[in-house]
């Protein structure tokens, strides 16, 4: 591990992306556009937020990076931000949550939230020694179900009709998990290519 | 028991989703090995397996589907 520490900004290379922690100052027009976008909203089972551009920068400024990261993905060879990434860890279970957002349509299905999802679980059961790592899916999300599969999580449970949907009705979440001796299996396997350039720098 | 038409089924089902043709599409399809499987394409195919078998596929299902094969099993 480099030189980050807890409570640092974090950044994270993969072969095509940067990830690295947002500031309000990267509140701009896009990425609060994605926050008020239906059809990116719906991934979430929520509708489109309304918010401002202060809602957006207090949003950001909720993450600690410590038990919480708010990361925008920015493409190496533009310097855009196409998305973000969220991670919530404890440290005492040593489990970590995290939820992906491609907030630029054009790339959807270009499987860019593998390569981002792969980079950070080496994170996340390396650098932030987490034994687990948890996937929630509101409502049915196929192709995070698809995400999730060619990772190696496995569906742990359903919560059947667990809130409301944002479209009527109830949805369902779906619990997926992965244990760190899965991912490292899979990883000798080659079943999940090991990212290039995976590597956690301070900032 | 998965038979010739299941597997003509599966793979032009397979091709619809991918936006490929039915002779781009491998015999030994997976979900690892073909790059046209992708996260979209994975979205279309069970929709399309779900009109075609008239029943929405259940969670544990969906997560089984991971070859050509397996789609067709599932289409038998």
């Amino acid at each position: 591990m480099a030189n980050w520490q807890a409570g640092q900004p974090l950044a994270i290379r993969t072969k095509n992306y940067l990830l690295r922690s947002l500031s309000p100052k990267d509140a701009t027009d896009t990425y609060i556009s994605w926050w008020n976008d239906a059809e990116i909203q719906r991934g979430f089972n929520m509708p489109a937020r309304n918010w401002s551009r202060a809602e957006a920068q207090k949003h950001i400024s909720n993450f600690n990076n410590k038990n919480s990261f708010h990361l925008g993905i920015f493409q190496q060879s533009t310097g855009k931000m196409i998305g973000f990434f969220a991670m919530f860890v404890d440290y005492q279970q040593r489990v970590a949550k995290s939820n992906i957002c491609i907030g630029d349509k054009s790339l959807w299905g270009k499987n860019i939230g593998l390569e981002v999802r792969r980079a950070m679980l080496n994170f996340m059961f390396g650098p932030l020694g987490m034994e687990k790592v948890e996937g929630e899916v509101q409502g049915r999300n196929l192709p995070s179900f698809y995400n999730y599969k060619v990772l190696g999580f496995k569906l742990e449970g359903v919560l059947r009709e667990h809130m409301p949907g944002f479209e009527g009705g109830r949805v369902d979440i779906y619990l997926f998990g992965i244990l760190k001796e899965d991912w490292i299996k899979a990883l000798k396997e080659g079943k999940n290519p090991a990212p290039q350039e995976a590597n956690p720098d301070g900032q | 028991m998965v038979n010739n038409e299941h597997m003509t089924k599966a793979k032009t089902l397979l091709a619809e989703a991918t936006r490929r043709g039915r002779d781009e599409i491998p015999d030994n399809s997976s979900i690892t090995n073909f790059d046209g499987w992708d996260s979209l394409s994975h979205m279309r195919l069970i929709l399309a397996m779900e009109e075609n078998l008239g029943k929405e596929l259940a969670p544990e299902v969906i997560m089984e589907i991971e070859t050509l094969e397996d789609i067709a099993k599932y289409l038998s």
